[in-house]
């Protein structure tokens, strides 16, 4: 990118920003060049140490922080303003902890002072609306903020119209999801909590692409392990889309059969057909299951903004499809997209580390794009995935990603990765470890 | 005479300028192209980006907040390359990260050994925002 236009220079006013840009662009067709913009940006009164690009960053989480934060740690130059709705950061991972009574959510949120104090420009607000060609975002206060590159990291939304009833039960609240770390975490714990021995929990897992694979099955073991020391009479039914276990399938299974025999009801291939919250209950596999506690994890595609950009351009309409290599989004220029809002490639799960890792591929391509340099053709991510089957034992799964020429695709290194041979007692240390490593690497 | 030299001059610099540019930036709104950006100023060092991998479980610039996870800061480069290398080979146990270790060169833990070994001991600057606002964190 060679538009060298200071922000703290151009309007940030619509008609002039785009006038400007539009100069630019014009500029640089005709072949003006590094040289040519610079010299223009001199001419518009670019005053010395102002930043060489604005990057601005839709969302704070795992993907977004991550972007902001890199970008800043490795090219201070670059202006980044990050655009989260919440004033807090909550972590989806170990919040299936939260439901099992071993943690408060207030311990798995954290403030974005780690990211001002490293200059990114923090604003509480929500984008509604992208301008891909003038290259400007609209923001739900009523302001706008122009940009040289995008980084939307939205996550994902929920689809509630694919299932009659899924929309109305959330909406008055007889079902939950608890599949965005917050309100509903807390709320289903009450539940569980409240709940009488005896009592049924039912789950019901859509089907992949969803957030978070092995999500649900260490929810599983969490109420389980609840049940075991509190409600020793209580069951378990979970419904699940998918045909098996979507992640470290014998793992779960042996932690299910060894530490809670006879309390876990797991019926796969049987997607939820029908939901009735006021009955309090659901219709799967053609058989109707009550429940005391009801948890619909409903079916998801990317964040809303993303597909008002434009950027969902996956067969289903759901995703945002990428160029691995620099998480440029395939349908919008200048725009890029991390984390459980992009199509994921190949074998890669939609998790908090991988949006980590994507984000941090993403900043070193915009600052080589910024600087006026071809991105990095190698770039490696990892993922590194715990999952608590009771109050003190983990199991793990690991990978690594990278271009594969032959196949043209971002794919696991094949020897590389793997699952954890059995669940280890120790691990919940090493869980936490990771946890507060990967919120200091997002957070500061 | 000068003016015109200066002038020629200056005409050489941005014809230079432009190939330059064309050469090393996109051009109009197609996808990036795909280059080598390792030791270019203002690209960040591939090995940079190849040890930011690690950041996730070791901290950034691999000083750690979780107590099981080691911190690589400041570790000998010499003795870290050889422990990954013994990792990626098998000839060291580990419970996850002879795992992770595969998916790299040798080339490439070594590099990543250079940059640890460089990296400073000692806290995270912003390590506090690592405990929760239950915590007492920030």
């Amino acid at each position: 990118m060679t538009r060298g236009g200071s922000p703290a220079s151009r309007s940030r006013g619509v008609s002039r920003g785009h006038d400007r840009r539009g100069f630019l662009r014009l500029a640089a067709r005709a072949g003006a060049g590094a040289v040519g913009v610079g010299l223009l940006g001199g001419l518009a009164g670019c005053s010395p140490g102002a930043a060489k690009a604005r990057v601005v960053v839709l969302g704070g989480g795992f993907g977004g922080a991550t972007a902001a934060r890199y970008l800043r740690r490795w090219d201070p130059g670059i202006e980044v303003v990050l655009v989260e709705r919440n004033e807090r950061f909550t972590s989806c991972p170990m919040s299936n902890l939260v439901i099992g009574g071993h943690r408060r959510l207030d311990q798995l949120q954290y403030g974005y002072g780690g990211l001002s104090a490293l200059g990114v420009d923090v604003r509480h607000d929500e984008a509604t609306a992208v301008y891909p060609h003038q290259h400007l975002v609209r923001l739900a206060s009523g302001g706008s903020l122009s940009y040289d590159r995008l980084v939307v990291s939205p996550g994902v939304d929920f689809v509630v119209d694919d299932v009659p009833g899924c929309e109305a039960g959330l909406e008055v609240g007889r079902i939950l999801h608890a599949w965005k770390a917050g309100p509903q975490t807390t709320a289903l714990r009450e539940r569980l909590e409240a709940m009488p021995d005896g009592g049924v929990f039912v789950l019901s897992i859509p089907p992949a692409p969803y957030r978070c694979p092995p999500g649900p099955y260490e929810r599983v073991c969490q109420v389980a392990d609840y049940f075991r020391r509190a409600k020793p009479d209580s069951r378990i039914v979970v419904v699940d889309a998918n045909p098996e276990i979507v992640s470290k399938g014998a793992l779960f299974q042996g932690a299910w059969e060894t530490l809670y025999p006879g309390m876990i009801d797991y019926r796969p291939g049987q997607p939820v057909t029908r939901i009735d919250g006021d009955a309090m209950l659901l219709e799967a596999g053609g058989e109707i299951v009550r429940g005391d506690v009801i948890n619909v994890i409903p079916p998801q595609r990317a964040g809303e903004i993303a597909r008002r950009a434009g950027l969902t351009s996956s067969a289903d309409g759901r995703w945002c499809g990428v160029e691995w290599r620099t998480l440029e989004s395939l349908a919008v220029p200048d725009v890029h997209v991390l984390g459980d809002a992009t199509e994921s490639a190949v074998g890669m799960p939609k998790s908090g580390h991988m949006a980590n890792a994507q984000a941090k591929v993403c900043a070193a391509a915009i600052i080589a794009a910024v600087n006026g340099h071809p991105p990095d053709p190698d770039p490696v991510m990892t993922n590194t995935c715990f999952s608590f089957v009771s109050a003190e034992e983990v199991i793990h799964v690991s990978s690594v990603h990278r271009w594969d020429a032959s196949s043209f695709e971002f794919a696991p290194v094949t020897g590389a990765g793997g699952l954890s041979p059995e669940r280890y007692p120790a691990g919940a240390e090493h869980a936490w470890s990771w946890a507060r490593n990967i919120w200091a690497d997002m957070l500061g | 005479m000068q003016q015109t030299k200066i002038g020629l001059g200056l005409l050489a610099l941005l014809v230079l300028g432009s190939l330059l540019a064309l050469l090393l930036t996109r051009s109009g709104d197609g996808p990036l192209a795909m280059g080598d950006g390792a030791g270019r100023p203002g690209a960040v060092p591939v090995e940079k980006t190849l040890a930011a991998s690690c950041a996730a479980c070791h901290g950034a610039d691999g000083r750690t907040v979780g107590m099981e996870v080691p911190s690589l800061a400041g570790m000998p480069e010499v003795e870290l390359a050889e422990r990954l290398r013994a990792l990626a080979a098998g000839d060291q146990a580990g419970r996850l990260m002879h795992q992770l270790v595969k998916g790299y060169t040798d080339e490439e833990l070594e590099a990543i050994a250079r940059v640890f070994a460089a990296a400073e001991e000692g806290a995270e600057d912003g390590a506090a925002a690592t405990r929760s606002e239950a915590e007492g964190g920030q």
